[in-house]
């Protein structure tokens, strides 16, 4: 019954069991899953997959969307590249490239909570709008990334591991004590459960909605940063898409659309099963031509396990209580 | 018989058309640019450049329509028509589906807009609709020209195993290309060659890419060659050298110039790419186009490259690279 109880309420147990079994399979449909070489390749985006989808996990918790991560991901650290290029230190090129993302989220929280226009639409807007700016500004020629930059200290190699790993370690760990030790962590959670329930409670709810906006696109924009850092170019089209891969590890974690359920290691683990399900569709060479019909079909079953996990710990928790 | 007649149609349409925008001045030409990819693509931006200087060059009205995402077959053909309805005095686009355009086209060719595509087109080239002329690479041939570059590099006696990248699957430039460089490794097999080799979806993001093409070679060490059907491959070299892939050890080729690619190339990582010269793709369509609309003349087929460039090539291209015009 603890493990019932457990699946019911931890948002991302589920996952973490699928991710388990779906480990336990993979490695024994190729030799090479398993292996600490193949890890290391498989780990390198997880960070930056990983911390888009925790924004958009917390984002979704205070019930809303944002599908314009993939644009902020390139408007972000092209903002940087071009600093940088214009004779800006690193720190402030960044600092400047953080910047311009948190006023993407600002942009997004005014739409959503002064204009009233859903979330779903203002930030479909502003995917075109800043995927757009990230070409306007660098007038479609982006400038060469400088090779002989220091990046030890987000991008540098420990042993099989990239640093950025322990960025996401970091971040991760201190968003999710926000989330749960933190009073403005429950408001999130209570914003998303019911809007109306937290205001009556005396929560700020357009305060909570702007910071979570504010803070999802941030996150992109640095995982933007990151990507750059690790393959030392910048194009205009990258993170294109990864709104959807971000939606779709929040879910695969346990993330509910409707708000008010999910968590920061449920976000992580989400994209560590599609970094998974990847890796084990081309290290079993399925042919070109059916890979996205694995890649979406893994998906809907790995959602599918977790949904029916969930609702049989939700059904024994109410047989429980009726019993009692 | 349907291909027939539609060029008929064509071109009397366009006879009656030249009679039509004869009477504008070369100041009020109005061309339009189509592409079926986003405005994201650097390649695509070094296309406009060239229209962009071709238009200011003969003093024409141009506008580059892009679709909102790469790959957007049904906008792009959208935006086709709106064109058409729009009577501009000459399209040039490109064709990445053999059927998909064809009612197009073809109306476009009744109403005496001249029509030319660029960079990708129907794989049945001039018998496929009634486009006037095609400008840019044979891609299909260029395939072929990168596996064989990639082979001049490598042991015919020792066994091989190239892996195909294809970036868009379903896409004809991409599937040419690959079929290109499928059928030298087949030819190649016949003539003796020890070797194998496998295509995947490799996707159309430089870290994807990356990811998927490390994945293959870890899974599959005996991989000695990667063929990209574009530059996005270019993002391997990062995670070979994780992996402790020594330059050398695995060739791979491609397409394009792009900075990736080019630094990827210096440090050892792509033994050559195929340069289709994208600004010359944006530039002689409107140059035709304005003769077209001027003078009467034809519009006519250039091929605009299947030059090899290579590591020692590098110098004498970067700074065109950077420029944005190769």
């Amino acid at each position: 019954m603890h493990f019932k109880k457990m699946l019911q309420t931890k948002p991302e147990a589920s996952a973490f069991l699928m991710l388990m079994a779906m480990t336990f399979v993979f490695s024994l449909l190729s030799p090479t899953f398993l292996t600490l070489g193949n890890f290391q390749i498989v780990l390198q985006p997880i960070p930056e997959i990983a911390l888009v989808a925790i924004g958009v996990t917390i984002l979704m918790i205070s019930g809303e969307f944002d599908l314009s991560v993939g644009s902020v991901f390139a408007l972000s650290p092209m903002v940087m590249v071009l600093l940088m290029a214009a004779g800006f230190p690193l720190p402030v090129s960044m600092i400047g490239g953080l910047v311009v993302a948190a006023l993407v989220g600002l942009a997004n929280a005014f739409i959503t909570i002064r204009l009233g226009i859903p979330s779903f639409i203002a930030t479909l807007g502003m995917l075109f709008m800043a995927r757009s700016m990230t070409v306007v500004i660098s007038d479609g020629f982006p400038p060469p990334f400088p090779r002989d930059l220091d990046l030890w200290w987000i991008v540098g190699k420990v042993d099989l591991l990239r640093v950025s790993v322990f960025w996401l370690l970091g971040i991760g760990i201190l968003l999710g004590i926000w989330l749960r030790k933190f009073d403005f962590g429950s408001w999130i959670f209570a914003t998303g459960g019911s809007q109306e329930s937290a205001r009556n409670m005396g929560i700020n709810v357009n305060l909570v909605k702007t910071t979570t906006f504010m803070l999802c696109s941030m996150l992109a924009g640095f995982a933007g940063m990151i990507q750059v850092f690790r393959i030392k170019a910048i194009v205009p089209s990258m993170g294109t898409g990864y709104e959807l891969t971000a939606i779709a590890a929040t879910v695969i974690g346990g993330a509910a659309l409707a708000g008010g359920v999910g968590s920061v290691i449920g976000a992580v683990i989400g994209a560590l099963l599609l970094a998974f399900i990847e890796n084990i569709i081309i290290l079993t060479r399925v042919d070109a031509n059916w890979f996205r019909f694995a890649v979406g079909a893994i998906i809907v079953i790995a959602v599918t396990i977790n949904k029916m996990t969930r609702d049989v710990a939700a059904r024994a928790k109410y047989k429980e209580v009726e019993d009692d | 018989m349907k291909k027939t007649i539609l060029k008929i149609c064509s071109a009397a349409a366009f006879i009656v058309g030249l009679g039509a925008t004869n009477a504008f001045s070369a100041d009020d030409l109005k061309f339009t640019v189509l592409t079926q990819t986003g405005i994201d693509n650097t390649f695509w931006q070094t296309i406009k450049r060239g229209m962009d200087d071709a238009c200011e060059d003969y003093q024409v009205d141009c506008q580059m329509l892009f679709t909102s995402e790469n790959g957007n077959l049904q906008m792009h053909l959208q935006n086709l028509e709106t064109t058409i309805g729009q009577d501009v005095d000459g399209i040039a686009t490109v064709i990445v589906d053999d059927n998909l355009y064809d009612e197009a086209i073809a109306r476009a060719a009744e109403k005496g807009i001249p029509l030319i595509t660029i960079n990708v087109d129907d794989t049945e080239g001039a018998d496929g609709n009634s486009r006037l002329a095609f400008i840019g690479q044979d891609l299909f041939q260029a395939g072929y020209e990168v596996a064989k570059g990639l082979l001049v590099g490598m042991d015919k006696s020792q066994p091989q195993h190239v892996l195909l990248g294809l970036a868009r699957p379903g896409e004809s430039w991409a599937e040419d290309r690959i079929g290109g460089a499928r059928l030298y490794l087949d030819e190649a097999i016949a003539d003796g060659w020890n070797l194998t080799h496998e295509t995947i979806d490799s996707a159309n993001d430089i870290s994807v890419t990356g990811q998927r093409i490390c994945q293959y070679i870890l899974g599959n060490r005996k991989t000695t060659a990667v063929v990209g059907s574009a530059f996005w491959f270019a993002g391997a070299g990062e995670c070979l050298r994780d992996m402790g892939v020594k330059p050398g050890e695995i060739h791979m080729g491609g397409f394009d110039l792009v900075p990736i690619l080019l630094d990827e190339m210096k440090l050892g990582y792509v033994d050559l790419t195929i340069d289709q010269q994208p600004y010359l793709q944006g530039y002689l369509p409107i140059q035709q186009l304005y003769f077209i609309n001027k003078f009467g003349l034809s519009a006519f087929d250039v091929n605009t490259g299947k030059a090899l460039i290579r590591p020692e090539d590098v110098g004498s291209v970067e700074k065109y690279s950077a420029m944005g015009v190769r």
